[in-house]
């Protein structure tokens, strides 16, 4: 048995009583005796506890000639690690007597004296008769095998499912290219009405050349027309197109002017101030009240049409008129933009288009 | 069996009870096959019911209608297990603030049919092995007292040809994933415990192997082995 290396020796081992003082090697060598006594008692636990066996007493004999060597701290506490090694042999016997005296190491005799089958090369252990056990052990457990199919799956395992055939169509490569039908881009529409209502505010600013906000931008019949009207007011404002004043009544004017060029801007000249128009349902029925009837100036708008007749005429003059807008992501340029109304022309050729995309497939 | 009048009382007529039977044994039967026979916790078949119905005494009311059908059926006992105690390395403050997790009731399925029988026509000759393996595990734990040290353990099931390191035993297979799996199946309970020299594993019986039904039968079968074998040597 290799001896354990020796660490540095504390202050207060040097100074034990004793009839004579134990050199390193003699103290190395009890503290490796003790090791080898520790490694026996592990090995022979087994037979440790058993009423005809003489093991404990000479192992407990051993230690005690052991302990009469003991002089120093750190072979005492060998000499405690052996004895509780005992002592844990010993109460792990007293407790397995609850199962009659059987004790681990009795039981796994048994068993490979009944289902036992030794190993097929000399070095190999000896092994079990798993499967004999298990059917003659059957009765203790009578465990239930369960059902290996369903009717219908379970809850849990539909999700799983649903989500694998998911990832399946994304991951599955088409085996044709095929084009797509083209709809009508709504966005793009959107896009025309509001400009289609901002030439038509303008158009009524340039003719009646002042004008009281709330006649400008309300519509009796739709609270909703009414928001349209101050989005599209917004940004006449926001292009330097429109200005809005309060006059000494406390009513906000609005009324047009030429937009500021890209020199005063950059220079500094024209200062933008802003203001949150703030606007709801109760504001709306508010604003009804003030203005008189027939007194608003944005026209009612159908769904079937942006504009209804009256707007005919205001739309033709707001063709002719250039909107420049100002565009903040292009170094301030002012850039012109005509607004065009669609033509029969434009809607054949986009008819022919899908015609065409129809017979490509 | 509920009463049309106990029916009436809950609120859910016969028809939508027997449904609701008929869903808590199918997903007892499947589960306990995917699974491999680990207990069903309580919840799992309350939310069954309380998915559609959020009436108090009905998932009760079809939990045991269910037992009873599946033994009328089958010849399965759906057996009611009880986690009472807290395991030792908990304190007694978190494991009263956590309820769930100590008084968890679960349900697994056992054969009614005789032990003739059964081992004749139901146990799974495939699966044999792992029978026979976890009687061997749960007996090594029952005669140690209930109680024993992962090293111990190891140190008995080495004698029978498994080591712990061992991931392709011929006919085990994973020895720790198969030790893992009575674990999981409620037989043994595993727990860390702070010796002298550290930490140290511990398994012990759970409530699955202290069940009267299995505890009987194996106390039995373990004397039955020891003394024949005792009487073979003599």
């Amino acid at each position: 048995m290799a001896a354990p290396a020796a660490g540095a020796e504390g202050p207060g081992d040097a100074d034990g009583g004793g009839p004579r003082q134990q050199g390193l090697a003699e103290r190395r060598m009890l503290r490796s005796r003790y090791l080898a006594m520790k490694n026996l008692i592990s090995e022979e636990k087994d037979d440790l506890a058993k009423e005809d066996s003489d093991k404990f007493t000479s192992i407990i004999t051993q230690v005690e000639s052991l302990h009469e060597l003991v002089q120093r701290p750190r072979e005492q506490i060998a000499d405690a690690e052996a004895l509780l090694d005992i002592t844990t042999t010993l109460v792990k016997s007293v407790r397995s007597q609850s199962s009659e005296g059987i004790t681990p190491g009795d039981f796994v005799t048994a068993l490979l004296k009944k289902f036992g089958q030794q190993g097929g090369l000399d070095s190999e252990p000896a092994s079990l008769r798993w499967a004999d056990i298990g059917f003659s052990a059957s009765h203790v457990f009578q465990a239930v095998p369960g059902c290996r199919t369903m009717l219908g799956p379970m809850d849990t395992e539909v999700k799983q499912r649903k989500v694998s055939v998911v990832n399946r169509k994304r991951t599955a490569k088409p085996t044709e290219n095929t084009r797509p039908e083209e709809l009508a881009d709504s966005s793009e529409g959107a896009k025309t009405d509001t400009d289609r209502n901002v030439s038509v505010v303008f158009d009524i600013l340039r003719k009646k050349k002042s004008v009281r906000l709330e006649n400008l931008v309300l519509n009796r019949h739709s609270f909703a027309q009414t928001v349209e009207n101050v989005f599209a007011l917004s940004f006449l404002v926001k292009d330097g197109r429109v200005a809005i004043n309060i006059d000494d009544n406390g009513h906000h004017i609005v009324y047009p002017r030429n937009a500021p060029a890209a020199s005063a801007i950059a220079s500094g000249e024209v200062s933008y101030s802003h203001f949150v128009f703030r606007f709801d349902y109760r504001d709306w029925k508010l604003m009804r009240e003030v203005v008189a009837d027939g007194e608003e100036l944005m026209p009612h708008r159908t769904q079937g049409s942006p504009c209804n007749e009256e707007n005919e005429h205001l739309e033709q003059c707001a063709q002719q008129t250039p909107i420049r807008k100002l565009c903040r992501n292009r170094g301030l340029v002012l850039q012109e933009q005509m607004v065009v109304a669609e033509t029969p022309e434009a809607d054949k050729t986009s008819s022919k288009r899908r015609r065409l995309f129809r017979d490509q497939k | 069996m509920a009463t049309s009048e106990e029916l009436a009382q809950i609120g859910v007529s016969l028809e939508e009870k027997d449904d609701l039977v008929g869903k808590v044994m199918r997903y007892v039967l499947f589960k306990t096959h995917q699974t491999s026979g680990c207990p069903i916790k309580r919840e799992e078949l309350t939310q069954i019911v309380t998915k559609d119905y959020q009436k108090r005494a009905l998932p009760s009311l079809v939990i045991k209608e269910a037992g009873d059908r599946l033994a009328a059926t089958f010849g399965y006992e759906m057996r009611e297990l009880q986690r009472t105690r807290a395991p030792s390395n908990r304190s007694v403050r978190s494991s009263s603030q956590a309820p769930s997790s100590v008084d968890t009731k679960t349900y697994i399925l056992v054969s009614k049919l005789d032990p003739e029988v059964y081992s004749k026509y139901v146990e799974d000759k495939e699966r044999a092995h792992l029978s026979g393996f976890a009687f061997v595990v749960i007996s090594i734990v029952h005669v140690a007292g209930g109680k024993i040290s992962e090293e111990d353990l190891w140190h008995q099931l080495k004698r029978l040809g498994l080591n712990e390191n061992d991931e392709k035993h011929p006919v085990i297979g994973n020895n720790k994933q198969a030790l893992e799996l009575l674990v999981q199946q409620r037989y043994l309970l595993k727990e860390k415990i702070a010796g002298p020299e550290g930490h140290f594993m511990v398994y012990e019986l759970a409530e699955r192997a202290l069940d009267e039904s299995i505890s009987v039968k194996l106390k039995d079968y373990i004397s039955q082995i020891v003394g024949t074998s005792t009487a073979t040597e003599e």
